[in-house]
């Protein structure tokens, strides 16, 4: 290494040469870390990045308990034994499905199928089988070098332990569906937390549907560090749900379970008593529904169906077979809950409507007597009395007592005769009807509800003008108000309706919003209501009626205690022979409707049986309760639906000896 | 300086006095500086290691702290053979060169015939529960051949020995690039580049040099020599977006999709480290195992993401240190044999640290090669610390 030739650099300047190369390829990395790390951990595309690696899982929320008015359980929530089956585990263990259907005793297919649910999320435990005996959860648990992912977890279930007795009006849960979730996704239940996720229990009907957003609660939320081959490494941040709040109904389930044993006694009766006259044919009697009202308040105390279904079939999803048996025409679709969503033609209860209206607008007085012949003539077309005899002369209460048909037909084509002679004039008739609620929602807290139909020129013309082709002819003719008045022709009325419709005279003429709940209440112990009021329903007035003067009224309650009481003329007065009407007057209407045309024109099987109908209140002076009944194609009110509406009584003021029962 | 004293005088005999004090033995010399540095960067590479494995290998089942310990014995075997290999004068292995020379060649020739196919590479040798790369042995046995050689001449290289010099290198540089293991075939070039200009190569040879491995360049390019994936590693690099954001995936290469999703991966970790770092343990694409190859070659990453710039830049600044240090004892060395061993390790670690934490950054290709001291793995760390303790050698005995 001696002193250098002329040719090679000395050995000292090679040496500086080697330092400034390391220098500048030291001094270009560290300018490159600075821009990535001084100027790019600015960029937006770190963020995105950075955030791939967090996931959110949701932690479903503890349903709030739905109870009566008197505490009695209703929807619970019921911890069951549920078998998870942790994402990937069948990837990385094809085993597990046949191990898992041997200790559960499913087909193979059904348990891939149910891990690979593709409405779970990625990182979250996958439920194959829900409330398995304690044996299965012992299987799993000795076996679990065979089940590699797989556990049981306890989780609440909804369940619904008066099942049948309270289901159209407490309804059931069921998963989310597609076309819900795309509905309700972007709802939020907390600061950032969507409501539902896509395999979210959510109320499909009754109250479970109607108060959700409070039955619901909050979902908690899990933040998870999810590596690059989606494993679940660590929880970054656990939020807690909140459970949802209770719900406590106005019904009594005491009061909806005698309706319904009501139902099913008067459908019975119905189809075992006397054949109808028209037909000569026993009576089907395939449905039927009762409705109790507090008339003070508009609160439903009952609200019966029959026929009627198990809320607990559409628990983690309905079987196919169940399905097809809810919806087949020859079960008359339980499903439907006819307290609200059927429109029946109200036959004589309605006559309520045209006595109003008939001293609102000072038509006739309660005591000017008409002249019942048994028939009633509009030009060529004659309209006949149930008694062709005919009642002779009677009053207003006496026309109510024995239900004269042409009385109140005589109302009916006066009533037209005044909107049709001055145009544009209010049609009486119809306003006192809507004033009563009839015709339009009644705006329960259930869904489903039919708004009826109170025929008038306004809706014929609208009805024309929609569908004309259904509805060719435009001019509502004489006949039809005729017949209106008598709650015949095109009245549609719902139970619930023609319950508020009494509720209101009973009251004074105040028509309420009928009301199912009475208070959202924080959660309880899981077994009673914890009685902290988060929200009060109080009485909500829908409507006023203009009451006739005291004497006239007078005249109308005397009419309808008549119904009952009057064991000769009443109509109902056999049904209620025995009841303690002294002590609990009861104040009523029949009803015997007829459904489509008569038998003569259409023979059988095509004819349609009358509907029998009973509407009351009572005790009469200070009326607490107001119960209806609708049976279709029974025959006449006073044979089936009195008789039920009775039994109900007997319920609501506790009449029933012990040893009576059952 | 020692930079002057000629080395072919005797210490004794020449006008500058030798300050080394009477009976101090040479151990005394060592640098424990040097020592020390390459220790704390073996050190924070057992973190790093522990870093980027743990969560993978407990999701996987197993015990999260496995690959660290094995980076931990790794570092103690590599101690070890530190202590060996400062152990005999650096002369002996000088003259051993010849022997070491031939048996690493015989053990990359062993690799071809039986060698395992590993992340692209086929450098491996499984020696019981083992695995070694003979092409990371080669590194030093080479760089000892051509100090060996070259020193022999005492800086007058002629043509001839120039051209041994090449056939030298040139054999096991084919022999790795034919195992496809790039990256340290390029490790061999740029060593031997190194030495023969501080070996006193003269201008026009090199200028000579510089021109045929232009024109090998270019024939190699254009004579399809490269494989279509070995030129995907190689120019990726150049075709991705500088800055963070993923480039369109190019459906016809998906091996080249690969890459450009490593790099992306690899940028973006590094940029989440911002200028502090998100703190040990707490970097969320190193936790995540959002790197691949995290632990090995890009275990830069996980430095740059939980220790930020800063951090970072004191890494660099540590490995500054040691190739400062090596430089020092090569020109204090006592002869030109022992400063082209230091001239030779220093061209390695070098060339390894701005390849690799380049390639990390999106500025260099993705060659496949360690990070020293800090990549998981033994025979890397092994040779990286052999390399070490000739380097301390040298310095040690500079007065002997």
């Amino acid at each position: 290494m001696n002193a250098p030739s002329g040719e090679t650099p000395s050995v000292k300047v090679r040496a500086m040469a080697v330092l400034v190369v390391v220098v500048c390829l030291f001094g270009t990395l560290m300018g490159r870390l600075w821009y990535l790390q001084g100027v790019e951990s600015q960029a937006p595309q770190l963020k995105t990045a950075v955030g791939e690696g967090l996931q959110t899982i949701y932690i479903p929320a503890p349903r709030g308990e739905i109870f009566d008015r008197n505490g009695v359980l209703l929807a619970g929530d019921r911890i069951e034994e549920v078998v998870t089956v942790n994402p990937g585990a069948l990837a990385a263990h094809p085993t597990i499905a046949n191990e898992l259907s041997a200790v559960l005793g499913v087909p193979v297919a059904q348990v891939k199928a149910a891990i690979q649910n593709p409405q779970y999320s990625p990182y979250q435990p996958v439920p194959v089988a829900t409330g398995v005996p304690q044996s299965v959860v012992l299987a799993i648990d000795e076996n679990q070098s065979l089940l590699p992912g797989v556990q049981v977890q306890a989780e609440p279930v909804r369940y619904y332990p008066h099942a049948k007795t309270m289901a159209n009006i407490v309804g059931y849960v069921s998963q989310i569906t597609g076309s819900e979730y795309a509905a309700d996704k972007s709802a939020t239940c907390g600061p950032g937390v969507p409501c539902y996720q896509t395999n979210s229990q959510i109320g499909q009907a009754g109250v479970e549907a109607t108060f959700e957003k409070y039955l619901r609660g909050t979902p908690g939320k899990e933040i998870v560090q999810v590596d690059s081959q989606g494993h679940v490494l660590a929880t970054v941040k656990v939020v807690p749900p909140v459970p949802g709040d209770d719900l406590v109904l106005s019904v009594s389930l005491k009061d909806q379970r005698a309706a319904v044993q009501a139902l099913r006694q008067g459908v019975l009766s119905a189809r075992n008593g006397p054949a109808d006259i028209a037909s000569g044919y026993h009576y089907r009697a395939p449905a039927a529904s009762m409705v109790v009202e507090d008339p003070r308040n508009g609160q439903i105390l009952a609200l019966a169906t029959y026929p009627d279904y198990n809320p607990n079939d559409f628990l983690g999803g309905i079987s196919v077979a169940k399905w097809k048996y809810y919806n087949d025409p020859a079960n008359h679709f339980p499903l439907l809950d006819r307290a609200i969503s059927e429109g029946y033609a109200p036959g004589s209860t309605w006559k309520l409507i045209t006595a109003t209206a008939q001293l609102d607008y000072g038509l006739r007085g309660a005591y000017q007597v008409y002249n019942d012949t048994g028939s009633f003539t509009v030009g060529t077309q004659v309209f006949h009395d149930n008694a062709d005899s005919g009642f002779g002369p009677v009053d207003l209460s006496e026309a109510i007592t024995v239900s004269s048909d042409a009385y109140f037909y005589s109302l009916g084509y006066q009533f037209w005769q005044m909107w049709a002679g001055q145009k544009g004039h209010p049609e009486y008739l119809q306003k006192i009807a809507s004033e009563y609620g009839l015709g339009r929602y009644s705006g329960i807290q259930l869904p489903g509800e039919a708004p009826g139909l109170v025929p008038s020129q306004q809706v014929f013309t609208k009805e024309h003008d929609q569908y004309p082709k259904a509805y060719p002819d435009p001019y509502f003719y004489p006949g039809q108000e005729v017949l209106e008045a008598i709650g015949q022709g095109a009245d549609l009325v719902t139970p619930l309706q023609l319950a508020d419709a009494y509720s209101t005279f009973a009251n004074g003429g105040t028509l309420y919003v009928p009301q199912v709940a009475l208070a959202v209440e924080k959660p309880g112990n899981g077994t009673r209501p914890s009685n902290k009021i988060v929200k009060l329903f109080t009485p909500e007035v829908k409507d006023r009626v203009q009451m006739p003067d005291a004497a006239n009224r007078a005249a109308m309650l005397t009419g309808f205690e008549g119904v009952a009481s009057n064991v000769a003329l009443g109509t109902a007065g056999t049904a209620f022979q025995g009841f303690p009407l002294s002590q609990y007057p009861v104040a009523g209407k029949t009803g015997t409707a007829q459904v489509g045309p008569d038998f003569g024109a259409v023979g059988w099987p095509k004819y349609i049986q009358d509907t029998s109908v009973f509407t009351s209140f009572a005790p009469a002076p200070a009326p607490r309760y107001v119960v209806d009944a609708f049976f279709e194609q029974a025959g006449y009110g006073a044979s089936i639906a009195a008789p039920a509406v009775r039994q109900e009584y007997q319920t609501l003021f506790g009449l029933n000896k012990p040893a009576k029962k059952g | 300086m020692l930079l002057t004293r000629p080395a072919a005088a005797p210490p004794a005999s020449g006008p500058a006095a030798p300050r080394r004090p009477v009976g101090s033995p040479a151990w005394r010399h060592i640098d424990f500086f040097l020592v020390a540095m390459t220790g704390a960067v073996s050190v924070l590479g057992v973190v790093m290691v522990y870093s980027t494995t743990r969560f993978a290998l407990a999701t996987a089942g197993g015990d999260p702290q496995a690959e660290m310990k094995k980076q931990l014995i790794f570092t103690v075997i590599g101690m070890a053979a530190f202590m060996g290999t400062v152990f005999f004068d650096y002369k002996r292995y000088l003259a051993w060169a010849p022997a070491l020379y031939a048996g690493s060649l015989l053990m990359l020739l062993a690799t071809l015939a039986i060698g395992r196919r590993t992340l692209g590479a086929t450098s491996w040798i499984q020696v019981g529960s083992f695995q070694f790369e003979p092409s990371e042995v080669v590194k030093v046995t080479l760089i000892l051949s051509l100090a060996a050689l070259l020193a022999s001449r005492k800086g007058n290289v002629s043509g001839r020995l120039l051209l041994v010099v090449l056939g030298l290198a040139m054999v096991p540089f084919l022999l790795i690039f034919k195992q496809d293991a790039l990256g340290s075939a390029l490790v061999l070039a740029v060593v031997l580049v190194g030495m023969l200009l501080m070996g006193g190569t003269k201008g026009r040879h090199m200028v000579v040099l510089a021109l045929v491995a232009a024109v090998g360049i270019g024939a190699v390019v254009q004579l399809g020599v490269l494989k279509q994936y070995q030129r995907d590693r190689l120019t990726t690099f150049l075709t991705a977006p500088s800055g963070l954001g993923r480039p369109a995936v190019n459906a016809n290469n998906p091996y080249a999709a690969t890459i450009q999703y490593n790099l992306d991966q690899s940028k973006t970790a590094i940029a989440d480290g911002g200028i502090y770092g998100k703190g040990l343990f707490n970097g969320l694409l190193t936790n995540l195992s959002y790197v691949p190859n995290q632990s090995t070659d890009f275990i830069f990453t996980s430095v740059a993401e939980q220790f930020g710039f800063v951090g970072s830049v004191l890494l660099l600044a540590l490995f500054v240190l040691m190739v400062w240090r090596t430089w020092r004892a090569a020109v204090r060395s006592r002869d030109l044999a022992g400063t082209l061993i230091c001239i030779g390790v220093l061209a390695m670690l070098t060339f390894q640290v701005f390849e690799n934490v380049g390639m990390t950054m999106g500025i260099m290709p993705v060659a496949g090669i360690t990070l020293p001291f800090m990549s998981y793995g033994g025979s890397s760390m092994v040779v990286d610390w052999v390399a070490i303790g000739l380097v301390v050698n040298v310095g040690m005995r500079r007065f002997s």
